[in-house]
């Protein structure tokens, strides 16, 4: 299991990052997935034998939001 | 009470902010329930009728919680201090809702609720259901995914006191946001990006204003020197120092220790009377249909409360002033205001 933090953008308002865990976690090979609409982050855990960062990153943005792994 | 500008805040942020989540619910259990039915071969159905139940039980369960909001919130303000307060706090957090909608600092986002995750989870599987009262359900289950927004409203409906009128906001505010999942939703994504900022800009004022009365009504309620009113009344008093006849408006208003006034939902009827000093004054309060909070008259200088039992009830209040001047009464909201004269 790997853990990853990404900075997002373009939330407005908490049921976006509700949208964005509901559409993570519904990803073979996510655990959890935790946004936080405040920080504008979301906390990712996965199977790094199913799926890589870059897949979950391709999934935020299919969501609709620009991500980035967190600085 | 301005339902109507609570319509519009459902109409333009309730659309886009719980379409955004809800919508993609509402799809998700339509799509389940088509999938059983391709199963068993009878796909006849078409997503209105999901649709339909999805909104209506909604729609029920917010004005049920508004109810249920009200109620709690007027058994909490049995002491009147406790009102203002609330009320207060509920307009300060509406306008917080507004800045952070407007985006002006992201310290704003932080005062946005995000609900449990057991919550979002229990909803989330709920729309996977295949039950032909799956939409229905998830419809009444939203109650506990609400947006910023909506949890303004609920602040609205507590602090309003009066399980009525808590209703009635709720129910505005979700009645307001019908109409985007009815399929304008498709019109706004085809507007785009930038028809959805000035959306949230609309929004954003609707709910300032909001707060802004909400704010101002508690402290007409307190009877606080610095209210919208008060700066009023007292612009007029030094215009009318300028203007001759301003006192005009005010010579046909009987001087009585036994005046009427006539209570309706939209508040006051005469908003002015004139009572002498130093002699008892039995101020009969005539229920018409009072539906709203000017039922709950207050006169905050003199510490003194009356509650119309019903709508058409009346109530009779006593005083004796002791020294001439003005003494303003209002609503328990500080919405609808008015003024004895003593002389």
């Amino acid at each position: 299991m790997k853990k990853i933090k990404l900075d997002i953008e373009g939330m407005h308002c908490s049921s976006c990052a509700m949208n964005i865990d509901f559409d993570l976690e519904d990803m073979d090979g996510v655990k959890t997935a935790k946004t936080s609409y405040a920080k504008q982050q979301c906390e990712v855990e996965f199977d790094e034998g199913k799926i890589t960062a870059e897949d979950v990153l391709k999934q935020v943005q299919k969501t609709g939001y620009k991500a980035a792994p967190a600085q | 009470m301005d339902l109507w500008v609570i319509f519009i805040t459902g109409l333009t942020v309730g659309g886009l902010t719980c379409l955004a989540v809800q919508g993609g619910l509402l799809a998700s259990v339509i799509a389940a329930r088509e999938e059983e039915e391709v199963e068993k071969g009878i796909n006849n159905s078409n997503p209105v009728f999901p649709t339909v139940s999805f909104l209506i039980t909604k729609l029920i369960a917010y004005t049920v919680l508004g109810f249920i909001l009200g109620a709690f919130g007027g058994a909490i303000s049995i002491n009147q201090t406790t009102q203002i307060v609330m009320q207060f706090a509920a307009g300060l957090y509406m306008i917080v809702v507004a800045f952070n909608l407007l985006d002006i600092h992201p310290i704003f986002r932080y005062a946005i609720i995000q609900p449990p995750r057991f919550l979002t989870r229990r909803i989330r599987s709920q729309s996977k259901s295949k039950d032909m009262y799956a939409p229905a359900l998830l419809g009444a289950m939203t109650i506990f995914i609400p947006c910023g927004t909506t949890i303004a409203m609920e602040a609205l409906a507590i602090s309003s006191a009066s399980p009525f009128l808590g209703a009635a906001i709720m129910g505005a505010f979700v009645l307001g946001t019908i109409p985007v999942f009815l399929g304008v939703g498709v019109i706004t994504s085809i507007l785009g990006d930038n028809f959805r900022t000035r959306f949230l800009r609309i929004a954003a004022i609707a709910i300032f204003y909001l707060g802004l009365t909400s704010i101002n009504g508690s402290l007409v309620a307190a009877g606080s020197p610095v209210s919208s009113n008060s700066i009023k009344e007292g612009t007029q008093s030094v215009i009318s120092i300028f203007t001759v006849n301003s006192s005009n408006q005010n010579m046909n208003i009987t001087t009585t220790q036994n005046p009427e006034i006539y209570v309706t939902s939209g508040g006051y009827s005469p908003n002015y009377i004139r009572v002498k000093k130093g002699l008892p004054v039995a101020l009969k309060l005539i229920g018409k249909d009072a539906y709203s909070c000017a039922s709950a008259f207050r006169i905050p200088s003199l510490g003194l409360s009356a509650t119309l039992e019903g709508p058409n009830d009346i109530k009779v209040v006593k005083f004796t002033p002791q020294k001439s001047g003005r003494i303003s009464f209002s609503c328990s909201m500080g919405m609808y205001t008015g003024v004895i004269e003593v002389i």
